[in-house]
């Protein structure tokens, strides 16, 4: 028994390697969260409590942040999708001038967030905004683009898009750039056309890439809070109020920690629940797939 | 005979040092300031780090062999920050903060008395200052701070744009806003407006609080009662100071981007030329606008529905924590910047007394300040939730300048959730 445990342990030296960083990470990570935990179960006066749960379920407040950011989740990620794909099926023509561009796109990703959401609400402006003036002119229309709480959440997707897409490129470009260009051409010779060899070839192969750089994005996505505090504070009419910011509005800046530790609880358990059945159901689809 | 003489001296030293002991407890102590002072603040202005800075270089000079340390806190984080190192017992020893966070750390008995502290540095408080800035963070005669400065919101207004329209003198009523506001609201030849008759902010808790609290106020209705157990918002006032705060952005007399400004882009427009008059803040006006020499700048007490507004009081305050290690050395600091000398160091209005009733503080400029500080200004209600009460009203205005509801619906909703955050704190 001793021998074996000795040959065990013996074998999994390697691993020894990585204790101090998993201690102090584990520390980093585990108290906040078993303090989080705890901060929701109880009142400011440290009496135990499901009382911050029954606030927030009823709080319309919440709900409303919720949906927002589903909202906001369905349109960042649908468009970093579209754009990163078709930005990388560009780059992957190999055309006169890609480096160049490649680098050009960089640029959205390197600029800091918050002199992202500066320059972006200055061009959203109703009196002095670029885009504002540019396309009222240009289509005679009458838009605020973020004085509406009907399309404001739209909006600051676009910049978030607009941010996040090189990087999701960069991504799905590694991805086209692992596909042997012999498939291509045995689909040239088959006489299959661009759609067919996209549709066909292109994102099945990619689906392992497109799968995990999807779930990067929707946690992602799911814990923006710059974007909406920078440009809107939320609003208007707390149209764009997402989980986050709701969750520092609340605990944070209204000093309800416990109360803001049980929305954050509540938060990390759906965000928790989306990631893992996405797994599941994509393993399944990948399964089938091949 | 000797026993007897023995036994009257020891009554006799007894007796008095009885008699000493009340003499000496009712003498004042000097501070014994020794060790190091750390100061948290918000460098927000270049006179706020001065005067830091040079009450940093007395007190070392004064007491040789103590350090203070400044530690500049970004204003966002300020109050979070102070909170969390209050509560762990790992704060401060001086804390600036604005009016409005104090009484939440007195309710939680996270402050020192300073009362005691203030007499040893030769201060009587309640006789310097206006005995209003003390409202929201005392409990009976008990003080938890002292006033560094107060600030009382103003109209300031573009005298070149009056001249140019006609306009001898400032609106004083509601009435008389809107009538200038469409008089000095100008439109180019393809009907672009280019100048903004009134300009107020749609945006930023914080701002929309302190702009349409005062209508309310004006208009005779409050948030809540006097004991915060019930919202009042739910009132004629409130309808008549909600249609009026929003008339100016239906009606094209306040910038067509109002519901994404906050005061500040507000501000910004008026310094350019792009709205005619606003309220703003002293500071804000003196630094970008007057020492600027942008334009000939008005100053006028803050029109109301039928008079003069009470305006909600701004400013900050200097408290000591109550896990602070060295109280008397923050006493000794807090004594400074809030004495006559380090108030006269003030860009924001000065709180003490002495100093507002005289010299610069009486001009053209100043003079509305420090009158709607004297005469026209209070402290808004005490929510422990200061944050939270601020977004509902901004949730409300934002909700009738989108036409996303009814007036009547967004004050019934404001209402309810005011009540909310009544009953929770009182809950509590």
């Amino acid at each position: 028994m001793y021998a074996k445990i000795k040959r065990t342990l013996g074998k999994e030296r390697i691993i020894y390697y990585f204790i101090p960083a998993m201690i102090i990470l584990g520390t980093l990570a585990v108290y906040p969260l078993v303090n989080n935990v705890w901060l929701s179960l109880h009142t400011k006066a440290g009496k135990w409590s499901l009382g911050n749960f029954a606030r927030l379920f009823g709080d319309k407040w919440f709900w409303n942040s919720m949906l927002t950011t589903g909202k906001w989740m369905v349109l960042t990620v649908a468009g970093e999708l579209l754009v990163g794909l078709l930005l990388a099926n560009l780059i992957n023509l190999r055309l006169r001038g890609t480096k160049m561009f490649r680098t050009l796109l960089m640029i959205p990703w390197m600029t800091p967030m918050i002199a992202v959401c500066t320059v972006w609400a200055w061009m959203y402006n109703g009196d002095f905004g670029i885009l504002n003036h540019g396309i009222n002119q240009l289509f005679g229309s009458d838009i605020l683009f973020l004085s509406n709480p009907a399309t404001a959440v739209i909006w600051l997707s676009l910049v978030y898009i607009w941010k996040r897409s090189s990087f999701v490129m960069l991504m799905y470009l590694s991805g086209l750039q692992g596909i042997s260009m012999d498939i291509y051409e045995a689909c040239k010779i088959d006489g299959a056309p661009w759609y067919t060899q996209l549709f066909k070839v292109t994102l099945p192969l990619m689906f392992p890439v497109i799968r995990s750089v999807l779930l990067i994005s929707i946690i992602t996505a799911m814990n923006q809070f710059t974007i909406a505090y920078s440009i809107t504070k939320g609003g208007p009419s707390r149209s764009t109020e997402l989980m986050q910011m709701y969750i520092f509005n609340t605990g944070i800046a209204g000093f309800q920690y416990n109360y803001g530790a049980a929305a954050s609880m509540v938060f990390l358990i759906v965000v928790l629940t989306l990631a893992v059945g996405y797994i599941f159901a994509t393993e399944k689809a990948e399964e089938d797939m091949f | 005979m000797m026993l007897t003489k023995k036994i009257g001296s020891i009554v006799l030293c007894l007796v008095l040092l009885c008699a000493m002991v009340p003499v000496g407890a009712s003498a004042t102590e000097p501070l014994k300031v020794e060790g190091e002072i750390t100061v948290w603040y918000a460098g927000a202005s270049e006179s706020r780090v001065e005067l830091y800075e040079w009450a940093k270089a007395e007190i070392e000079k004064t007491y040789p062999g103590t350090t203070v340390t400044l530690e500049v806190i970004p204003m966002a984080e300020l109050a979070s920050r102070q909170m969390t190192a209050c509560q762990s017992g790992m704060g401060p020893d001086v804390m600036s903060q604005p009016i409005a966070a104090t009484n939440g750390f007195m309710e939680l008995g996270l402050l020192e008395p300073v009362n005691d502290l203030m007499v040893c540095a030769g201060r009587d408080l309640l006789k310097e200052f206006n005995e209003d800035f003390f409202e929201l963070m005392r409990d009976g005669d008990v003080l938890y701070g002292v006033p560094q400065s107060r600030t009382a919101l103003a109209l300031v207004y573009n005298k070149d744009m009056f001249e140019e329209a006609g306009l001898t003198e400032p609106p004083k009523t509601w009435a008389q806003v809107l009538e200038y506001a469409e008089k000095l609201t100008k439109k180019d030849e393809n009907g672009n407006v280019t100048v903004y008759g009134f300009g107020l902010p749609g945006t930023g808790g914080s701002h929309i609080w302190y702009r349409i609290i005062p209508e309310i106020w004006g208009a005779g209705g409050d948030i809540c009662n006097t004991e915060m157990t019930q919202a009042t918002l739910d009132s004629e006032a409130t309808r008549k100071a909600l249609e009026y705060y929003c008339s100016f952005y239906k009606n094209g007399f306040a910038p067509r981007s109002m519901l994404e400004n906050d005061q500040t882009a507000t501000s910004q427009m008026f310094a350019s030329g792009s709205v005619a008059m606003t309220i703003e803040n002293v500071t804000w006006i003196r630094n970008n606008v007057v020492e600027k020499n942008l334009f000939n700048v008005g100053v006028a007490l803050y029109p109301g529905m039928d008079g003069i507004n009470t305006a909600g009081l701004g400013g900050w305050n200097a408290c000591i924590p109550a896990s602070a290690k060295n109280k008397e050395g923050a006493a000794a600091f807090i004594n400074l910047v809030t004495g006559k000398e380090g108030m006269e160091q003030q860009l924001l209005m000065p709180a003490l007394a002495e100093v507002l009733s005289a010299g610069d503080w009486t001009d053209d400029f100043y003079g509305p300040y420090s009158t709607m500080l004297a005469e026209h200004s209070r402290d808004f209600p005490a929510f422990e939730n200061t944050a939270g009460a601020q977004t509902i009203i901004m949730n409300m205005v934002q909700s009738v300048l989108s036409d996303s509801a009814t007036i009547d619906d967004a004050i019934a909703s404001a209402q309810e959730e005011i009540q909310m955050l009544l009953d929770e704190q009182n809950a509590d």
